[in-house]
């Protein structure tokens, strides 16, 4: 048996005991408002505080996956020797690392971007990181907020990857505690907890009396949609938006699942100005951004801040489903809440949806 | 950053090998000649391309120009259009400069052979596209018993910036090589070729349609109406035209995302694509 029960407090203590031992992150309200996966350490130093809404916060800016692909990330470093020729060492020292309160919705999240990293050929950076970092995820008993549409997404009652799972039960302060893999045992073992007889009972009681529908629905089901928008071009949908988009780009680099980069080549200049050492690293880019598909003579194959909107989309809904089939997008609401001018994923999907069934509806009608 | 580890540098594929330049040819203003000696040989296909650079520099997406069969010698034509390709134009014999690759999925020869019934195959380049498709047209040139009839289209924008002349004309003295050159604009300077566009002696060309295979790289523009001439004057299936496309190109790896074209990557599933998988990829031409 690998389910436990136990109580608030014994969990926050239970956080520290781990902390002391590695990298321990998890959602702290930063600046009043936002929250962000922040080292535990850091937090306590600063003010012993518990963690009263650790399990239903309001998501963070960034999802707690680009723990597992920071921006910046070192490729690889260089030196040239005493004969002049390159040598090159892997990349930056990678240590394990806990992740903990980690939303249902970004738990999929992550397990998508290990698919990506894993196929083909292997991103070897992504791997290393994501076999050292150890995932504490648990079900959401309610709507996050009003942008949250993961059970739309299908991303709801996600558990797939994380060493331990916890549901809040039906009782209060009681939480069920699965660990789902032996990493996961081993960390439970320092958890002061009652063991669990009946978990899938007391799972199912909880999950049944979580509100339903569960956050916002999109106006056609999950497969129709990837259908829709893969086989409609809905133009006049994504002109629509695409007319008060900055191209910030804020969209993907808040989205949980978009992992496009740009890389940057830097030297450090020696004492004799020479150009010795230096590193290539990867930084977060943004498919929203003007110029991402832009080549040397300035032609430019995204031009169009419309095709840019479509290109989003597709990879979320169609282009990357049809490689792994499974929505890429899992109804985390980050890129509805960040975005400076309010446009929402949600909103042109169902958008398109609904121009499609007018148009079809128009079709019928002649 | 201290001694290199050899065993797991191996297995990371952003490190590039580091090639000798044994050769700089300025073959325009812009464009130069490489001629590099790899470590060891890539092994590539004709289409297929190198991530090119200098560690500290930078990278880009450069199509290798030298046939299959090149073992360790490797060659490549790099237009100086901006800061890397800058650097790289700086490089002088016995420097050295990173390659990783080769990338991308390149022509199979197999698809132009005789013996495979193709009558003709018809190679139109533009600008810069003849740089790629010089892969392909040295080994058909080298063993050209083995092929058909070839028609090559060559069009730069002016004499000047003509590519390849000297090695063009030992091509023409090949048997049933039939070779158009041409030039938007004389500007002033000795041309002894055509002067027009590439879609100018499309329709005179004299092909078996059902056994032809076509071959098409140029700047952006030029596919649109290549492809347009091309079907209003012949009947040739779309499997048997190939595109040789560009983009944006950081990773080589499917990995960045820049060089998508709806759903593929052009670094993975290209730069070579048969025109009949561009009905699933409206991205393509654009």
């Amino acid at each position: 048996m690998n389910a436990y029960i136990t109580d608030l407090n014994q969990i926050e203590s239970w956080f520290f005991k781990l902390a002391e031992k590695q990298p321990f992150f998890l959602p702290i309200k930063t600046e009043g408002i936002n929250y962000r996966f922040e080292k535990l350490n850091d937090v306590r130093e600063n003010n012993e505080q518990s963690f009263p809404e650790l399990l239903s916060y309001k998501p963070t800016l960034l999802p707690p996956g680009k723990n597992i692909f920071p921006d910046g990330e070192i490729l690889f470093s260089y030196y040239k020797d005493e004969q002049g020729h390159y040598q090159f060492t892997q990349g930056s020292n990678i240590e394990s690392q806990i992740i903990s309160g980690i939303r249902a919705c970004d738990l999929k999240g992550i397990h998508l971007m290990d698919a990506v990293f894993s196929d083909g050929i292997k991103d070897i950076h992504y791997l290393q990181r994501r076999e050292k970092t150890h995932i504490i995820a648990f079900n959401c008993m309610t709507p996050c907020d009003e942008h949250c549409f993961c059970e739309a997404a299908g991303s709801l009652d996600f558990q797939t990857g994380a060493d331990i799972f916890i549901t809040p039960l039906v009782e209060e302060n009681k939480f069920l505690l699965e660990a789902q893999s032996s990493i996961g045992i081993e960390l439970i073992k320092t958890l002061t907890a009652s063991e669990c007889l009946n978990p899938v009972e007391l799972k199912e009681q909880a999950l049944s009396s979580r509100p339903a529908p569960f956050g916002r629905q999109f106006v056609e089901p999950i497969e129709q949609v990837s259908k829709i928008i893969h086989q409609y071009d809905a133009d006049k949908v994504y002109q629509q938006y695409a007319e008060r988009c900055f191209s910030c780009g804020t969209c993907n680099l808040v989205c949980p699942t978009c992992y496009c980069f740009e890389t940057k080549d830097e030297f450090e200049l020696g004492n004799d100005l020479s150009q010795g050492r230096g590193t290539k690293s990867r930084h977060w880019d943004a498919c929203l951004n003007p110029g991402f598909a832009e080549v040397a003579g300035g032609h430019n194959f995204r031009a169009d801040p419309a095709a840019r909107q479509r290109h989003r989309v597709r990879r979320k809904f169609d282009y990357l489903p049809q490689r792994f089939e499974q929505t890429f997008c899992t109804g985390c609401g980050r890129c509805g809440r960040q975005c400076t001018t309010d446009i929402d994923i949600f909103d042109i999907v169902n958008d398109v949806c609904s121009s499609v069934s007018e148009t079809v509806a128009q079709e019928l009608d002649k | 950053m201290n001694a290199p580890m050899n065993q797991s540098v191996g297995n990371n594929p952003y490190i590039p090998m580091m090639a000798e330049i044994q050769c700089v040819e300025p073959l325009t203003e812009r464009e130069t000649l490489f001629r590099v000696l790899l470590p060891e040989p890539l092994n590539h296909r004709p289409g297929q391309f190198v991530m090119v650079g200098l560690p500290g520099i930078g990278e880009c997406a450069i199509s290798i120009s030298s046939g299959p069969d090149s073992g360790r010698t490797l060659e490549m034509v790099i237009r100086k259009a901006g800061n890397v390709t800058g650097v790289l134009h700086q490089l002088k014999k016995r420097d050295f400069m990173g390659i990783r690759g080769p990338f991308g999925s390149g022509f199979d020869l197999n698809d132009f052979r005789l013996d495979k019934g193709n009558k003709d195959i018809v190679i139109i380049a533009g600008g810069l596209g003849l740089v790629p498709l010089r892969s392909l047209i040295i080994p058909i040139m080298d063993n050209k018993s083995d092929y058909g009839r070839v028609h090559l289209i060559i069009g730069s924008r002016t004499p000047k910036e003509a590519l390849f002349r000297q090695q063009i004309q030992q091509w023409k003295q090949l048997p049933d090589c039939r070779i158009t050159e041409l030039v938007d604009d004389v500007d002033f300077q000795d041309w002894d070729g055509e002067v027009g566009l590439v879609t100018e002696p499309i329709h005179k060309l004299q092909l078996d349609e059902k056994n032809t295979q076509l071959v098409l790289c140029g700047p952006p523009v030029m596919y649109k109406f290549v492809l347009m001439e091309i079907k209003m004057n012949f009947n040739i299936p779309d499997e048997k035209i190939f595109v040789d496309l560009e983009r944006r190109m950081r990773c080589g790896l499917g990995k960045c995302g820049h060089c998508q074209i709806n759903h593929v990557y052009c670094c993975k599933d290209g730069p070579v694509f048969r025109y009949s998988r561009l009905n699933d990829l409206p991205e393509a031409l654009g």
